[in-house]
């Protein structure tokens, strides 16, 4: 569960990114930020995840108010997230296993779990057979879906993503919805920002719309029949063609 | 929230494992990328080490001072000049009274004929008190003092009570070099802890340094595993490694350093002591002021990578 309660975002220049947003994601739900460039998508994101506090209000992970977290609850609660960027921020130095294995690494794994974890994560994404190369190597899309896996592989309760089909055509942009879809129809509760409206009118997901930092509707598409994301929630499940 | 407990409860079973292979991996790691540019590290570890080396040389100089012309080598020599109305025997006895105290070695009656003797023994004094009268030089008492915890205090000492005794007209002690010898050994000492201290902060500037340059071409990676959910203590890690193996290499090109200094410096002197005859033997960089040179140097890499990672890590957030 993300809950916003009256969330206001001043940045120190002045600029009011969000003002008095307010807004609930249940756990299981799949959900869009949307709203032209500057209207404050990337800022929510960013609150969510401690790399900006609020000037105001409060933001609820799984009930517990996280914008008060000292320095150091915040690794702990970012270790919750998946996040996916637009520019996936991958290491160039390493290859495409390594960068997937560094949450685990950062969460203290075990050597044969982490590759056990990887390979599922990676085989998730249909990219098992180029994890010894480096991500420059790779064609956009398939750089998009290394940061997917990276973002999925310790197996986070929400998966996060900022523009995640940015940089992609259409065709690609699909594929990387699906694979949210995917993810989403396992249990992860799912946010994406993107200003693609053409891309999640085809989804069945509610939209939270962004103007000028304020919250101006929260809706399901009109064509949209009721997704079904009732099931509980399954830790293991989007692995469990691998892990057998 | 079921991922994140099912990932607790993983990472607690092999959880003391994996931390020991992280540490593992990160100390290789952080060798391998020092190893990568051999020269500058190389060149670093110099300037480290030629930092180590100045004090600790220093430090072996005082202690060959003050082991060949300190205390415990030379003795404190003082004259007892007798009147002219004691006895030899009377003189005799009071020697063996000197001799009693415990701070004296060794006291020697020298009569007046003998004192004549050794005199005339002097160039350019030959006959000449033979061309007096009587014989004007009174008997006398020689001691050496059990110098070699002796301070120049406890030597005033001593020539106030030996004059006090009966039969004492005058006391001449030979203070001075003593004293010069001690307060060159206590003044090179403070210059050697001085010194030490300076160059001590010099490494822990330079390692920090280091270890500034190499957080800044990883400030991207940095900032990645941040995101990610990094702590403060993981990211550190690679950085105090590095800290630690420059710390060590430079304190072995220290003691390898100084080993070296030492054989020249141990021929040079042997060349002079062969020439006076006589039988000295310097002292060496043993086993465990290699250790403590060692283990000096591990931990200023260490405070000095602590220092600087902990300051320049907390100031790169994802923004
Ligand atoms: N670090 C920052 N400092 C100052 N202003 C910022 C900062 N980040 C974003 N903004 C401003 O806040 C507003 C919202 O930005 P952002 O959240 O990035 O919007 P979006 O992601 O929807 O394009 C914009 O006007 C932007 O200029
Ligand atoms: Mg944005």
């Amino acid at each position: 569960m993300i809950a916003f309660e009256q969330v206001t975002k001043c940045y120190a220049s002045g600029q009011e990114a969000l003002s008095e947003v307010s807004f609930s994601i249940k756990t299981g739900e799949m959900a869009f930020v949307t709203g032209h460039s500057g209207a404050g998508k990337s800022t929510l994101l960013k609150l969510m995840m401690l790399i900006e506090r609020p000037t105001k209000g409060h933001i609820l992970i799984n009930d517990v108010a996280v914008d008060g977290f000292s320095h150091r609850q915040i690794p702990l609660l970012r270790r919750k997230f998946g996040i996916v960027h637009q520019n996936h921020q991958l290491l160039s130095d390493r290859s495409v296993f390594d960068n997937v294995a560094l949450p685990l690494i950062i969460a203290g794994f075990a050597p044969r779990d982490v590759g056990r974890r990887v390979r599922a994560a990676l085989d998730k994404v249909n990219l098992l057979s180029k994890e010894k190369q480096l991500p420059e190597m790779l064609s956009g899309g398939e750089q998009q879906r290394v940061g997917i896996a990276r973002a999925v592989v310790n197996k986070p309760a929400f998966l996060i993503a900022d523009e995640p089909t940015g940089n992609l055509d259409p065709e690609l942009s699909t594929q990387i919805m699906q694979i949210f879809q995917d993810f989403n129809d396992v249990g992860v509760t799912v946010l994406v920002a993107t200003h693609d409206l053409a891309l999640l009118a085809r989804m069945p997901h509610r939209s939270l719309t962004l103007r000028e930092g304020k919250l101006i509707g929260s809706g399901l598409p009109s064509s949209s029949m009721h997704h079904s994301s009732a099931q509980p929630h399954d830790a293991d499940q989007p692995f469990v063609q691998v892990d057998i | 929230m079921k991922p994140s407990v099912q990932a607790q409860s993983d990472t607690a079973q092999s959880g003391f494992m994996a931390w020991r292979q992280h540490h593992r991996s990160v100390a290789i790691e952080s060798l391998v990328r020092l190893a990568k540019h051999p020269l500058s590290s190389f060149v670093t570890m110099l300037v480290l080490a030629i930092a180590i080396t100045l004090p600790s040389s220093l430090n072996l100089v005082v202690r060959n001072l003050s082991h060949l012309l300190g205390p415990e080598s030379s003795t404190l020599q003082m004259s007892l000049y007798l009147s002219a109305n004691v006895t030899a025997s009377e003189a005799q006895q009071l020697a063996s009274q000197l001799q009693s105290w415990p701070e004296i070695n060794q006291a020697v009656y020298v009569s007046p004929s003998e004192a004549k003797q050794m005199f005339e023994q002097r160039e350019g004094f030959e006959g000449l008190i033979d061309s007096l009268p009587t014989n004007p030089l009174p008997g006398l008492i020689t001691l050496s003092v059990k110098s070699a915890t002796l301070s120049a205090e406890q030597a005033d000492n001593i020539e106030r009570k030996a004059i006090q005794l009966n039969g004492v007209a005058s006391v001449k002690m030979d203070l001075q070099w003593f004293q010069k010898i001690s307060a060159i050994v206590v003044l090179l000492n403070q210059l050697a802890t001085g010194l030490a201290i300076l160059l001590a902060t010099g490494v822990m500037l330079v390692v920090g340094n280091t270890i500034k340059l190499a957080i800044d071409s990883r400030r991207e990676e940095i900032i990645v595993i941040k995101l990610i959910g990094a702590t403060n203590a993981f990211i550190r890690r690679p950085f105090l490694y590095l800290g630690l193996w420059l710390g060590l290499g430079a304190a072995l090109l220290a003691v390898l350093l100084s080993k070296i200094s030492e054989y020249a410096l141990t021929y040079a002197v042997s060349s002079l002591i062969d020439a006076y005859g006589a039988n000295v033997t310097l002292l060496t960089l043993g086993l465990n002021d290699g250790l403590l040179l060692l283990a000096g140097g591990a931990s200023l890499g260490l405070a000095g990578a602590w220092l600087a990672a902990n300051h320049h890590i907390r100031s790169l957030e994802p923004q």
